[in-house]
């Protein structure tokens, strides 16, 4: 390998990217607002949600259950509402999330020991419904507590590196998974494919470049962006988004290091294979992004998927990564702790490079 | 340079032997050997499809052959290819540079590929920049060239590290008469500086600026030489040229003449070729009378030399029955 071919292609591939400010955009403003979108977009939990009362009781009893749902950062009591149709609508126009229906009894029952409430909920959105079902049965098994109603079997849970339960946390790191996968592969895939489409490389192939020296020539730059968007997106995690970074920042560049190089060698192997700039585009996109998105256990749990997915996911490179960001950023663990995790990671960035260097003879080049 | 052809092989810098590439069951190019000298300018001919780029892309390292042995300035090119790639510059057949780079920046990627020193790179860059009359535009992008200074461009790029050979593919097609003409000046200059130049064309006025010609039809080379050897073969099909006042419509009935092969219209003229063995004189003094018989008029009609495309159309007929 001749450092100076290498030097002279990463140079042009600057020119290049400096030249098109349509990639460098891509490149630099994407992730910061992938991060930005996701971050504030995907909640998995709620906040101020909208909910109609119906009280029909109207006791003392009713109106101070009213007003601890009112009190909690999760609910806000938007009107009270005379007949169950009126709810029906609120509901149904999307005013409200869900409704709360007190019954005339509530405060004799109470009395009893045995209230009931009834709550409606929205199931156009299951997930939203269950969301706001559970954080209503906390609201009253808090307030059944208080009451001196001693249930058979009560759980104190404690959670451990997301003390408060923000969805937030979880995901941030997750972004930064899915957007490195985007920015490696795509603009990867999309840099070679070009020189295969617009005929550049029959005259390559006619100077002492070889195969090593392009691939190594066209990845440093991109290389060098995307751990740029790396330290941008870390910085954004934990000066915007608040999320602790528990564990070491260099276990953390690292393990961003090879992640970045596995999707980058994607990329590259797409592009080979698909030899034009459509294409390789469409592919990458397909095989890295929807994965690193959809089944890197980033939004959707890999335990809740189906079995044969779940095996599928070991093949997605971002499963790996999430794992592994999410326990540094949380856990403060280090990748070596993780070695089951890291260990496939670096697997896959060596099968990788073998397969890439298989197909390379496809381009024409010395080898 | 007619000696050229008679030059002893050890001097050559390009030497193809038994050139052979199959593609399938298709023979595109058929025992072909090619040698050229420093300071040569070596012409392949040949429609499309006779084998003519098949045989440069051998030469140059992108195709491998399936059988012979090609030597470029001492270095077998299957065996090194890389030494050998170090030697040669190519101007491919279309643009092959980088369109969003600038002449300066493209310049600077060929030194880097070449692995010119910085000052080595500098030097030859302002050298092919001066020389090429580039300077003017060595901030332009690549594509804002118009094809003419692109061309120049490639030739810039494929001279940077000092090839002792280069390969040029059609190197002038579609590009104006003026810069066709530039181009051949710059040719002639390297050649001159001891460069052996090997160009494929099918412009035939230039393949008359070659020091020697190599005509390919069906992947073989059916003729070679200096283009005067070549002019000076016998033709068997003797020409005539024949002028007159609407003598274009005499072509109706001159074709139904036993003795024409071929009537061949130009401005203002008529070119006949004749059958082998035809006495052109007996053709000639019969012409006058039978277009007078028809109310046309023949003012001359005299034999003429051959020219390379008569030559050329010969050959490729005599080759194709033998």
């Amino acid at each position: 390998m001749n450092l100076q071919h290498v030097r002279a292609m990463a140079r042009k591939e600057w020119w290049h990217l400096l030249r098109d400010p349509r990639s460098l955009a891509l490149m630099l403003l994407m992730p910061t607002m992938l991060l930005f979108l996701f971050g504030y977009a995907i909640r998995l939990d709620i906040s101020q949600a909208p909910v109609a009362a119906l009280d029909l009781s109207r006791s003392a009893e009713s109106r101070q259950l009213l007003a601890r749902f009112d009190a909690s950062h999760a609910f806000a009591l938007v009107r009270a509402h005379d007949s169950r149709r009126a709810l029906r609508q609120a509901i149904q126009h999307g005013e409200v999330w869900g409704a709360l229906i007190v019954p005339q009894d509530y405060a004799r029952r109470l009395q009893e020991g045995r209230a009931r409430v009834q709550l409606l909920l929205d199931g156009v959105d299951a997930n939203t419904a269950r969301l706001v079902r559970n954080y209503a049965l906390l609201v009253l098994q808090a307030l059944g507590e208080e009451q001196g109603d001693v249930p058979a079997l009560v759980i104190r849970d404690r959670v451990y590196y997301n003390e408060t339960r923000e969805s937030r946390l979880a995901i941030v790191p997750g972004v930064i998974a899915l957007l490195m996968a985007v920015i490696g592969a795509l603009m990867t895939s999309l840099t070679i494919a070009r020189e295969m489409e617009l005929g550049n490389l029959v005259m390559l192939r006619t100077t002492p470049l070889t195969r090593g020296e392009f691939l190594f020539g066209k990845l440093v730059p991109y290389f060098v962006l995307g751990m740029l968007d790396l330290v941008v997106a870390t910085a954004a995690a934990v000066w915007v988004f608040d999320v602790p970074l528990r564990g070491s920042l260099p276990g953390l560049v690292g393990v961003s290091a090879v992640f970045l190089l596995v999707v980058m060698l994607q990329g590259a192997l797409i592009s080979i294979l698909a030899g034009n700039q459509l294409l390789a585009s469409q592919i990458s996109l397909v095989q890295t992004f929807l994965p690193a998105f959809l089944l890197s256990g980033f939004v959707f749990a890999i335990e809740n998927m189906p079995v044969v997915l779940q095996y599928v996911t070991y093949l997605v490179p971002a499963r790996y990564y999430v794992t592994l960001s999410k326990a540094i950023f949380l856990k403060g663990l280090t990748p070596l702790a993780l070695w089951g995790v890291t260990l496939p990671l670096l697997l896959m960035l060596l099968i990788l490079v073998l397969m890439v260097r298989r197909r390379a003879r496809k381009l024409g080049l010395l080898p | 340079m007619a000696e050229a052809a008679s030059r002893p092989a050890a001097e050559a810098v390009i030497t193809a032997t038994d050139l052979v590439r199959r593609f399938g069951d298709f023979t595109a190019v058929d025992h072909v050997h090619v040698s050229v000298a420093p300071g040569e300018v070596f012409g392949l001919l040949g429609a499309n499809g006779a084998g003519k780029t098949t045989t440069i892309r051998m030469l140059c390292g992108l195709l491998p052959p399936t059988a012979g042995h090609i030597r470029l300035a001492e270095v077998d090119m299957v065996r090194h290819p890389r030494r050998a790639r170090g030697r040669l510059g190519y101007v491919t057949q279309h643009f092959a540079l980088y369109a969003e780079l600038s002449v300066r920046e493209n310049l600077a990627l060929q030194a880097g590929l070449y692995g010119l020193s910085p000052a080595r790179a500098r030097e030859r860059i302002a050298w092919a920049l001066q020389h090429l009359d580039l300077e003017h535009l060595a901030d332009h992008k690549a594509r804002a060239l118009p094809l003419g200074h692109r061309r120049r461009l490639d030739l810039a790029a494929a001279l940077l590290h000092e090839p002792h050979i280069l390969f040029l593919d059609e190197p002038t097609s579609g590009v104006d008469p003026l810069a066709r003409q530039q181009f051949w000046e710059l040719i002639y200059a390297l050649a001159a500086a001891g460069i052996a130049i090997l160009i494929t064309t099918h412009y035939m006025d230039e393949a008359t600026y070659c020091d020697r010609l190599a005509l390919m039809h069906a992947g073989r080379i059916i003729a070679e030489g200096s283009p005067d050897d070549l002019l000076a073969r016998p033709l068997p099909t003797p020409l005539l040229e024949v002028r007159g006042e609407g003598c274009a419509a005499c072509s109706r009935w001159l074709a139904d003449w036993p003795e024409v092969l071929e009537i061949i219209p130009h401005a203002g003229y008529l070119r006949l070729r004749l059958r082998p063995g035809t006495d052109p004189q007996a053709v000639i003094r019969r012409l006058p009378e039978e277009a007078a018989r028809r109310g046309q008029r023949v003012e001359a009609a005299e034999p003429v030399a051959p020219d390379l495309e008569d030559v050329f159309v010969t050959l490729l007929e005599q080759d194709a029955s033998p």
